[in-house]
């Protein structure tokens, strides 16, 4: 299989993915997005391993990393932003905004938590602590 | 970080396609590399330069002040 038709194949198990677990939530069908996730994992893992060029490298890897350190100070950033607008100011729109913005602003410090903890623990796997040696 | 892979290719007549395939990388790899866009890593680095028989430093050329 070449490089383009395995491109083409894996954006066609996202978007599928993605309208079922749409429709999984909005029909109220709690394991479709759950099977419907799973399967699309395993689907694009088949779909690379049946690849005969090399498609995943150094690169894409270096990529990835790029990219999802950029979306979580993104995503961390957003959400810390509008919590505390609604926090401050929501109030004034509809009492349970308060309530909301505490769990945006929650769910970015956890966030940044949990990056912490993936940094200590890598930091200890690719390299060790420090001992003064 | 400068390299001369596109030179070395073009003396061996290798094809982008066949070095990725040899050096285990994608073709978009072996392009961001010659571009001079992507560095690769001392891994990388080593098998691009034992492909072509040669060594590192006659590949890569490094450049602090480039840098």
């Amino acid at each position: 299989m070449d490089a383009m038709r395995q491109k083409i194949i894996t954006v066609v198990i996202v978007v599928v993915t993605g309208a079922l677990i749409a429709i999984g939530v909005n029909l109220e069908i709690t394991y479709l997005p759950v099977i419907t996730l799973l399967t699309g994992a395993l689907a694009i893992r088949l779909l690379r391993r049946r690849a005969e060029e090399v498609l995943y490298d150094e690169r894409a890897a270096a990529i990835n990393q790029k990219a999802s350190a950029a979306a979580i100070a993104a995503f961390t950033l957003g959400v810390t932003a509008i919590g505390w607008l609604m926090m401050t100011w929501g109030t004034t729109l509809d009492p349970a905004y308060k309530g909301i913005g505490y769990v945006l602003v929650y769910l970015g410090c956890g966030l940044l938590m949990l990056r912490m903890a993936f940094q200590y623990y890598y930091s200890w796997r690719l390299g060790g602590w420090d001992r003064g040696e | 970080m400068e390299n001369r892979v596109k030179v070395y290719r073009a003396m061996r007549d290798v094809t982008q396609e066949s070095l990725a395939k040899a050096v285990g990388v994608s073709r978009q790899t072996v392009i961001a590399i010659e571009r001079g866009n992507y560095n690769p890593s001392l891994e990388l680095a080593f098998k691009i330069a034992r492909f072509f028989e040669a060594g590192v430093e006659d590949l890569f050329i490094y450049d602090e002040a480039g840098e």
